[in-house]
């Protein structure tokens, strides 16, 4: 039998006893009603791999930290015993600019790590929600993504190498620090979204790009969803070099630059990086788009306005009261459809709906509130069954990324994986056999 | 199954009797594929579908005999060469393209697919798949996701891992599992990137969901002439900070240029030290306006002379040279030895100039043609097997370049996969830790030794220590540097 009490003494010998935190300081760890017995903040990889293997020994079970920005994401643990806070590691290990690559602590966040960046006129193009706040780890973990996806890709794409702590403690790297390798098994890819369930992520190194010249966009403004989506295939659908198409919808629309005076139902973002002459060229082509497909304004954002409109994007679903998030994932040209009937679900239930999609990527962020007297929380398990069943029928799925515990024990916050549920049930048995590593947090009870 | 005839007689019945191959000289065009190793297999089996597919693999299974899936056979490492006791199993036969989404952006193919030939079929929509191995017009795309396959092209459009979406697999119990798709980052692992690029090793991918892209608008090429090396490699560097990512950047040297002019005439100057290929593409707005901004950063790099293609012509001219350049060797000398390591690009010069060094002291020739914008070196070290030692010696020279790659802060292979051909070197980059992680993969995929057996990973007990050459290298047969 365990004796909780004395849980933290078990970490005595590995940490110092201000990286060993219990009592009141754990409030702020509180997952799904669950308050872990101790929550550790190692300053180095070997720390992460003395505490893994002390809760591998003990048959403790291990939630990772990183900004706390995400920990919606996942089931309720099945089992939570120690919050592993892993912002201490947050040091740029490696940074030579011309090789573009850098190689960085897990625990870095964004912001810290593009301010470095940014000084050798570089950056890395990953722009997930609470880029302030969020870890570099925690953005692999959960291979969150932003805008920028739609010219750069996602965490996937960045990556180059990353180092873990296992289950029982032991590190091991995959991949490496050049921008091409086929050397043994794409391990990264398997960590990456994986929600730490199979290792620790402790260290990335990573692609970065060169600052573009210049910045531009334009917002167009459009009377429907439907029209706003006609618009986005549009632009798709020609060879303009642009870095970022995001339909905006619902409430979503007000949070945009001059977003409040408008009625329209839908906006569309079209963003481009590079030298003037293209930025002028992709700007005017997708006016005339814009305007062909029944746009009631089209608005230039100014060069020095572009990166707050980015941030909006990435943030705009999610702001403020927001009680529900979810990702949902189809097509591209299902996209304009799925937030259509989204907005028509969340009429029935009164819940005021914003979506914002990244729509190359069939991406598509959405946030809801409601009344006091609307959100109970069988009312919202019910209607984000309903919102998957949606999804589904359109060859989708819904992944909800964020809700009150009461509504998250009453519905899964995954939905089926689409495919190869046993293999990574697999996966998990090989990595994790005992459990360890974030016990029922993923898809299918992993 | 001990008995072969019965199992002749079951595969027929499976794929139809003149698709299994059994006769000892019909076996023999099967032995290699486009590295040194050979050994003839069991049986060849080509299935036409997925249910075929499906059907072998569990009858193998069942039986315990060994699999080996197959492309094309262009593969550089050794990772199609069968084992006398395995069936081979090319999928040349599945090569039909099952669908284009336009709007989508999306294509659905079987492994048989010839990489160019998907982009020859998808230009008539303005789109094309974007990885592009100088093998383009034979290799497939199922072999690009077993080795997850780079080119010239992927240096600012990633590689083939970048371009996949989903995958249709058969695994070696014969069990068929589709992952990801055309819908994104649907939950659960990203099963489709832990497959790509593990060398038949976790599955056999029977349908592949590709992302293809718009032709660019324009494309501009460049030929950079240098009196030495150091000077280009500098170049490189310099372009590449100066936040210039080109959609290709390659580089010969003067033996290349020996060998590649005379036969080839793409204009490359016999008594240039080095050349440089620099190709732009996108928008027309976007290519006018980087071209001149290259056109001065390449005259300043020290450059005795800058060439841009003007025409169609005279662009498939410049890449011809870079694309056929290894049949080539056979003018300088008939063996070669291909490397495929990979530095820091700021490292390369470093790289460079230690293989030169090497192969001089030890009486080697040595050529590099190589992706030089991302750092992806290919040594070619020339000798003469004729000569006794000589084929150790380059393979001992060879060794020890990866060795310095590694240390140099890269990597063994950037697009040609560690196969059979770089098994021993593995220990250099991974530990024993590093690899058994990769070795749970497989075992979670529920390949216990049958699904591509001995590739990629060396043997329990050679793990831990490094071993200079591979004895299945230096065994190779008589002719088998071409």
């Amino acid at each position: 039998m365990q004796q909780p009490r004395t849980l933290p003494t078990l970490f005595q010998s590995s940490l110092p006893s201000h990286s060993v935190h219990s009592g009141e300081g754990l409030e702020p760890y509180r997952l799904d009603g669950l308050i872990p017995e101790v929550a550790l903040s190692p300053k180095d990889e070997e720390q992460v791999a003395s505490i893994l293997s002390i809760c591998h020994a003990e048959g403790l079970a291990v939630v990772p930290w990183g900004g706390g920005t995400r920990m919606g994401l996942g089931n309720a643990p099945a089992r939570y015993d120690v919050a592993l806070l892993l912002t201490g590691l947050n040091r740029v290990l490696e940074y030579q600019p011309e090789d573009l690559t850098t190689t960085v602590q897990a625990g870095l966040t964004l912001a810290t790590l593009d301010a470095e960046l940014r000084k050798e006129g570089q950056f890395l193009p990953l722009d997930p929600v609470g880029y302030d706040r969020t870890t570099l780890g925690g953005v692999q973990a959960s291979a969150a993504s932003g805008p920028l996806r739609h010219r750069y890709g996602t965490a996937r794409d960045q990556t180059i190498g990353i180092r873990v702590v296992h289950a029982d403690g032991t590190i091991t790297k995959a991949g490496g620090k050049v921008v091409k390798n086929v050397t043994g098994y794409d391990m990264n890819k398997l960590y990456i979204g994986s929600l730490g369930t199979l290792g620790i992520i402790v260290e990335a190194s990573l692609k970065v790009m060169p600052l573009p010249a210049s910045e531009g966009a334009l917002l167009a403004f459009f009377p429907s969803i439907e029209t706003a989506g006609e618009a986005a295939l549009g632009v798709m659908g020609t060879s303009l070099d642009t870095a970022f198409l995001s339909l905006v919808a619902g409430e979503a629309v007000h949070e945009l630059p001059g977003g409040r005076s408008v009625d329209g139902a839908a906006a569309l973002a079209v963003g481009a990086f590079g030298q003037a002459a293209p930025i002028a060229r992709v700007l005017r082509d997708a006016t005339a788009i814009c305007n062909r497909n029944g746009a009631a304004e089209v608005a230039t954002v100014s060069s020095n306005e572009v990166t707050n409109l980015r941030r909006v994007l990435a943030e705009a679903p999610r702001g403020g009261s927001t009680t529900l998030m979810a990702r949902l994932g189809v097509r591209p040209e299902s996209v304009a459809g799925l937030i259509q009937s989204m907005a028509e679900l969340s009429n029935k239930y009164s819940f005021n709906f914003g979506a914002v999609a990244h729509i190359s990527h069939g991406i598509v962020h959405s946030g809801w509130t409601g009344k006091e007297g609307l959100m109970e929380a069988q009312r919202q398990a019910t209607f984000i069954e309903e919102a998957r069943d949606v999804a589904r029928a359109e060859g989708g799925y819904l992944v909800l990324e964020s809700a009150p515990p009461g509504v998250r024990a009453l519905v899964d916050s995954w939905g089926d994986a689409r495919g190869g549920q046993a293999l990574m049930s697999n996966l998990k048995q090989q990595f994790d056999p005992t459990g360890v590593l974030n016990p029922g947090r993923f898809v299918g009870g992993i | 199954m001990k008995n072969s005839s019965d199992l002749v007689k079951q595969l027929k019945a499976i794929v139809g009797d003149e698709y299994v191959v059994h006769l000892p000289e019909d076996l023999l065009v099967f032995e290699r594929d486009g590295s040194p190793e050979n050994e003839v297999p069991r049986l060849v089996v080509l299935p036409d579908t997925t249910a075929q597919v499906s059907q072998v693999m569990r009858l193998a299974y069942e039986n315990g005999i060994p699999v080996v899936p197959r492309g094309a056979g262009t593969g550089l490492s050794g990772g199609a060469v069968p084992q006398s006791v395995s069936i081979l199993m090319p999928l040349s036969r599945m090569r039909r393209v099952l669908d284009v989404d336009v709007t989508n952006r999306t294509a659905v193919v079987e492994p048989g697919v010839v990489n160019l030939d998907l982009s020859h079929y998808t230009e008539k929509y303005g789109l094309h798949y974007v990885p592009d191995p100088s093998s383009q017009k034979a290799c497939t795309i199922g072999g690009n996701v077993g080795e997850n396959a780079g080119g010239p092209h992927c240096l600012a459009y990633g590689v083939t891992t970048n371009h996949v979406l989903g995958l249709e697999l058969v695994l070696a119990d014969g069990t068929i599992v589709e992952v990801g798709g055309d819908v994104r980052d649907a939950p659960g692992y990203d099963l489709t990137g832990t497959v790509v690029g593990s060398e038949g090793t976790l599955a056999v991918a029977t349908k592949i969901t590709v992302r293809l892209m718009p032709l660019p608008e324009a494309v501009k090429t460049f030929l950079a002439v240098y009196d030495d090396m150091d000077t280009a490699c500098s170049a490189v560097t310099m372009l590449i900070g100066k936040g210039l990512v080109p959609a290709a950047l390659e580089m010969l040297d003067n033996l290349t240029i020996q060998a590649v002019e005379p036969y080839v005439h793409a204009g490359y100057p016999l008594d240039a030290g080095a050349v440089l290929l620099v190709e732009l593409d996108g928008m027309d707005e976007t290519v006018k306006v980087e071209s001149d901004l290259v056109g001065n950063l390449l005259a300043e790099s020290g450059a005795r002379e800058v060439r841009r293609a003007e025409t169609e012509e005279e662009r498939q001219l410049l890449w011809a040279g870079r694309k056929g350049a290894f049949g080539a060797f056979g003018r300088i000398a008939p063996n070669y030895y291909l490397l495929d390591g990979v530095v820091p690009r700021t490292r390369l010069l470093e790289a460079l100039r230690y293989a030169t060094d090497l192969c001089a002291e030890r009486g080697l020739g040595l050529a590099n043609v190589f992706h030089a914008g991302d750092g992806n070196l290919h040594p070619i070290i020339l000798f003469d097997e004729r000569q006794p030692g000589k084929l150790e010696l380059a393979m001992r020279a060879g060794g020890d370049i990866l060795k310095k790659c590694v240390e140099l802060g890269g990597v063994l292979s950037g697009e040609h996969g560690v196969g059979l051909e770089k098994l021993a070197y593995m220990p250099l980059m991974f530990t024993p830790e590093d690899m058994k992680a990769m070795l749970k993969v497989r075992e979670a995929f529920g390949n216990d030794g049958l699904l591509n057996p001995d590739k990629v990973f060396p043997k329990e007990g050679e793990v831990a220590e490094y071993i200079p050459q591979s004895a299945a290298v230096l065994n190779a047969g008589t002719g088998s540097y071409i």
